[in-house]
């Protein structure tokens, strides 16, 4: 059994009338007889029968029109009959493109035979970055019986003051800031609060000199407990969301993508925000890095090796994974080039897969932090009064206190959260 | 730091990049034996030999596709274009080709290659050979456009250009081709795309503008702060494609007013462009509409006369700032 | 100085049964009945935009690519579904970029106009009537710059030989390829119709060959139908520019037997006779009837053939089907590798 459809014969065609069928239900048919005619906005043509048959019930009558791709009648085999099923006349897609409540059609030749006026809405807020573009204030205010600059009534607005009671002394009258500022008889208010476009975050290298303080701090961490003085903090962020996001990217990309290629991009985004975390405690001072490269620590059976991500910030989960796929392949083959370990910024260790739920990592010098990532695991946790399960991951970070304070360590993990937690942020 | 001119950092920053990278090679019409029509190429051949300084025949499309290839392959190829109006003869290979591959492919290539030479009006070159083109490259996703106003920025952001991913239109103003100024002598030196620069510090005025427009404002600046107490501030974008329009709009919300000068035709220009980008972002900090100065909207004429009409000037940039003062 | 030979079919020595044959007509068969289902889907709106299937032209495709090597490139036109297929792309992702989705070979961005799978040597489907030339030509020299041993083929047209682009490429190919930087093997596939203009109302000079010789290239006509023909002067070309690093030109002429795209469906520049008078040299059937002679390959080897690109296709629709659509965040995602773009809209 064949289905006889409506055929889609120009490039923007979305249904044609059925003209005359040449056949009645019952009638045998054989492959390359014509059917039925059909007429498109361009031509009138003969469809044929693809195979050999007896034609069913017709699905649509003399006259009448079909979306491309419906049914028009059922072809049946030898010793075939007819199922009495409900069939749609089309499929989703085409019943969208002609239905006149959802969509404007213009008739305007090849390209616009059915333009679709009405579009699929962008979420703004999973397609925008987050410096997106600023939003200026609802221009509102007094509307247009008088003439005056944007400023003005904003200044207006702002001081109280009737744009009725100001004599203009623009061009036409129209009312400029320092009109305002004349009848208010003091200077305008500073238009600091104005919404300003956050300019994008933009890492540049630079050293920050050693003061006294920080050489004597240094010096007595150090003494005290050896070379790197370290201190730790430790994290718990609920991964939920993180997961959910990482099925889905796997069903789309078809790519492999772990949990700590995630943590990559979420670190190289929050490292963005500190430059003070993406450091290193030199002689002289603490060098801030321009970029930055991400290590990830990898075991081999000759030990330990930390392959890095570079410009780890600039790549999306997908690019990481398969990165550090590649990269983590090469260091258990001992193929390593020395760019592919050098010049790391920050370094992670992740031993989830092996289950482990929490540790502490020794700073990779000159690195100032590394984060030791857990497993995820299923925690009961209290929201809104419930006690629901969600997917929770302990995160430590072990910090070298002679560049890293705790609170900046602390404010670090904070934006770490952001990401981690809202996992919708990796992705833009 | 060295004294450098506007011609010396372009050429600096090709050798740099050719010493520092074997993949970058030129490409382009009488650059290697003639050495350049403006002889930014001279004694490249020399050094690098043909297989690295291409001597093409006269075939805009042919050399910019040969580009693109080479660059999906990767290879980092600048193209000098003898002047930038006949890179439209190879438009289809800019706009369809290497503004387009990279996403046509789902992102399967790389496209790192540079169309760089002289733009803009000179000196009685009459209609064909006057033009300004940023508008028209700066309108299409998939290009990069680059305009320097200054000796370090050309140097800069061409080495930036010829190491980056993408295609480049880099638009060298001829006019500045002799001008001096410091250029950083650390190879490594890059100015990065889309950070606009805060040319001159000023309270009462806004000036936008990029390339010799931007040293021509510079100008007026000075001139008006001299005589009238007028104090703008000029921004140099740079790059029209990524345009960085936060220092503009922190500007605006201080001086409450903008001029943008180009040097191009009015209508549909990358001062329009502008224009509405502050009207719909900072609209209630404008005391006054933003003005325009731009190119009188005429093919270029051949007479001295008409053709000095026919671009903008330092008093038009003053008549539009004392605009929008109200004076 | 270029030269220009003939091969007529009989000059090829008589192949000796090989299984690599029975995987020619195997990928044969199944291109076929791959762009058979893209028209059936593009008659049922599943794909949409413009549909150029390679019905009849399949002996082109195969016996060209089919003697290439890791490492080397094809680009071509926008008929370029079976090119993509030789090369080994996957069927599905052939079919889902068709369909639009965001599993398909170019996620869905590029569609049957611009197939794209580098990791396979496909440099892509051009939707621009002879644009890719000068881009072949670049990734020539590039590969020769690198020193690396790889060629470039760049299939197109009878059409595309009338654009600018096409000369300009020719020249400068021509010109590299005499220092030895140009190994591009132009194929072109004379289908005998620029859309709908005939080879004799559209080119000047109707010897296509020739008009590539006035750029020192060296040319050679072959029976595109007949694939042991292309394969032989393909396997010859393919050794001899590996080494001299110099172009060298097929004209396959050849015959489409489906529409110019899908929506050419009246054909008024062709009759059905004259279609029908081509259906009998089909390319699939005379590499049949040869491998019937020399390998003994029987109805049920054909059958059993058959039956595997049946369901090979039927596998990358329902592949296609079941795909999701692109994710409404790619629409910004590979327009520039840095300061990618901002959504505009409110």
């Amino acid at each position: 059994m064949s289905e006889i459809i409506m055929p889609k014969m120009g490039d923007a065609m979305t249904e044609g009338k059925v003209i005359r069928w040449y056949k009645k239900p019952g009638d045998a048919v054989k492959k390359g007889e014509p059917v039925l005619e059909i007429e498109t906005d361009k031509v009138n043509l003969d469809l044929e029968a693809e195979a050999d048959g007896t034609l069913g019930q017709l699905s649509v009558n003399e006259g009448e029109m079909a979306p491309v791709g419906g049914v028009l009648a059922l072809l049946l085999g030898a010793g075939e009959t007819e199922k009495p099923k409900e069939k749609p006349a089309a499929d989703e897609n085409s019943r969208r493109a002609t239905d006149k409540k959802d969509s404007i059609k213009h008739s305007t030749g090849e390209y616009g035979e059915a333009i679709e006026m009405k579009g699929p809405r962008i979420d703004r807020a999973s397609a925008a970055t987050s410096a997106g573009t600023p939003t200026a204030a609802a221009p509102g205010g007094d509307g247009g019986r008088r003439r005056s600059s944007p400023l003005a009534r904003k200044m207006a607005r702002d001081l109280g003051v009737s744009l009725d009671q100001v004599q203009g002394s623009g061009p036409s009258g129209r009312i400029v800031a320092s009109d305002i500022k004349g009848a208010q008889g003091r200077p305008a208010a500073p238009s600091a609060q104005t919404a300003k476009p956050a300019a994008q975050k933009q890492l540049e290298a630079k050293k920050i000199r050693h003061s006294a303080m920080r050489r004597t701090i240094a010096k007595r961490l150090a003494e005290s407990t050896g070379p790197i003085p370290h201190f730790y903090l430790t994290v718990d962020y609920d991964v939920t969301n993180l997961l959910i996001i990482r099925q889905q990217l796997i069903d789309i990309s078809g790519t492999k993508v772990s949990v700590n290629d995630f943590i990559v991009r979420a670190t190289a985004l929050a490292l963005l925000q500190h430059p003070n975390i993406n450091a290193s405690w030199g002689d002289d001072a603490i060098s801030q890095h321009g970029e930055v490269h991400i290590g990830i620590a990898v075991a081999t059976p000759e030990g330990l090796i930390t392959p890095v991500v570079r410009n780890a910030d600039g790549k999306s989960v997908v690019d990481i994974a398969a990165e550090v796929r590649l990269l983590a392949d090469k260091a258990k083959n001992r193929k390593l080039m020395p760019n592919e370990y050098q010049d790391s910024t920050f370094t992670i260790s992740n031993l989830g897969a092996w289950g482990v739920e929490e540790f502490t990592a020794i700073i990779n010098p000159p690195n100032a932090a590394i984060l030791a990532i857990g497993a995820a695991t299923r925690q009961p946790v209290v929201i809104d009064g419930q006690i629901v399960i969600r997917d929770r991951m302990k995160v430590t970070m072990s910090c070298d206190h002679r560049v890293i304070d705790g609170a900046t360590g602390a404010e670090f993990l904070k934006s770490l959260r952001q990401y981690v937690e809202q996992p919708l942020r990796l992705m833009i | 730091m060295a004294e450098k001119s506007y011609r010396d950092a372009i050429r600096d920053a090709m050798m740099e990049e050719m010493d520092r990278d074997p993949n970058v090679l030129i490409m382009g019409e009488d650059i290697g034996v003639y050495e350049g029509t403006f002889r930014i190429t001279a004694g490249m051949l020399k050094k690098y030999g043909p297989k690295r300084v291409i001597d093409t025949p006269i075939a805009e499309a042919g050399m910019v596709g040969t580009a693109v290839g080479m660059a999906m392959l990767g290879l980092r190829p600048i193209v000098e274009m003898m002047t930038v109006n006949f890179a439209i003869v190879a438009a289809d290979q800019i706009l369809n080709h290497a503004a387009k591959v990279r996403y046509f492919s789902g992102g399967q290539v790389d496209v790192p290659m540079v169309i760089r030479g002289p733009h803009g009006a000179g000196v009685q070159l009459s209609a064909q050979h006057s033009q300004s083109f940023e508008s028209f490259y700066a309108h299409f996703p998939g290009l990069k456009v680059v305009a320097p106003g200054t000796p370090a920025d050309a140097k800069g952001l061409l080495k930036t250009a010829i190491r980056g991913r993408d295609p480049v239109m880099f638009l060298e103003s001829a006019a500045l081709y002799g001008m001096k100024g410091e250029v950083p002598d650390d190879t490594n030196f890059t100015v990065p795309f889309g950070q606009s620069r805060v040319a001159r510090e000023g309270r009462d005025v806004t000036i936008v503008s990029y390339s010799r427009m931007m040293q021509m404002s510079l100008l007026v600046a000075d001139k008006l702060s001299k005589e009238e107490g007028i104090e703008c501030e000029v921004i140099d974008l740079r790059t029209l494609r990524p345009l960085d329009m936060d220092p503009v709009y922190a500007s605006v919300s201080k001086t409450h007013r903008a001029v943008v000068v180009q040097e191009q035709w009015k209508p549909f220009g990358a001062a329009a462009e502008i224009a509405a980008s502050i009207t719909e972002n900072v609209f209630d900090e404008l005391d006054a509409p933003v003005v325009r100065v731009t190119g009188e909207d005429v093919p270029m004429p051949y007479a001295r006369n008409l053709e000095l009409l026919a671009t903008p000037h330092e008093e038009h940039v003053a008549a539009a700032v004392k605009k929008v003062m109200y004076r | 100085m270029a030269k220009q030979k003939s091969t007529a079919s009989a000059t090829i020595e008589e192949p000796a049964c090989a299984p690599e044959w029975s995987d020619i007509l195997r990928q044969m068969i199944f291109i076929r009945r791959f762009e058979e289902a893209t028209e059936r889907e593009f008659r049922k709106g599943k794909i949409g935009g413009y549909l150029h299937v390679y019905s009849g032209q399949e002996a082109v495709a195969s016996g060209i690519i089919t003697a290439l090597d890791k490492g080397d490139a094809v680009f071509t036109g926008y008929r370029d579904h079976a090119h993509a297929l030789s090369l080994g792309s996957d069927p599905k992702g052939v079919m889902a970029e068709l369909f639009g989705k965001g599993t398909g070979i170019s996620k869905g961005k590029g569609g049957s106009m611009h197939l794209f799978d580098v990791e396979h040597g496909f440099y892509g489907g051009y939707g621009i009537v002879g644009g890719h030339l000068p881009l072949a030509v670049g990734a020539a020299y590039a590969m020769r710059y690198k020193q690396q041993n790889g060629f470039v083929v760049c299939f197109f047209g009878d059409g595309a030989m009338n654009i600018g682009s096409f000369h300009e490429a020719m020249n400068m190919c021509g010109l590299w390829g005499k220092e030895g930087m140009c190994p591009v093997l132009f194929v072109i596939e004379n289908n005998g119709y620029a859309m709908g203009t005939s080879v004799e109302r559209h080119s000047a000079l109707t010897d296509l060959a020739a008009r590539v010789r006035a750029y020192n290239i060296s040319t050679e006509k072959v029976d595109g139908q007949d694939v042991f023909a292309l394969r032989g002067v393909a396997d010859r070309v393919v050794r001899q520019m590996r080494e001299t690093g110099k172009p060298y030109c097929i004209e396959a002429v050849t015959y489409r037997f489906s529409g110019h795209g899908a929506a050419d469906i009246l054909q008024p520049y062709r009759t059905k006779d004259e279609v029908e008078q081509h259906k009998h040299r089909d390319p699939i059937a005379i590499l049949q009837n040869r491998l019937r002679e020399i390998c003994g390959l029987g109805d049920e080897d054909i059958k059993q053939m058959e039956d595997e690109a049946a369901e090979r296709v039927a596998e990358a629709v329902k592949f296609a089907e079941e795909s999701p659509q692109p994710d409404p965040r790619e629409l910004f995602t590979d327009v520039v590798a840095e300061h990618g773009p901002q959504p505009v809209n409110i």
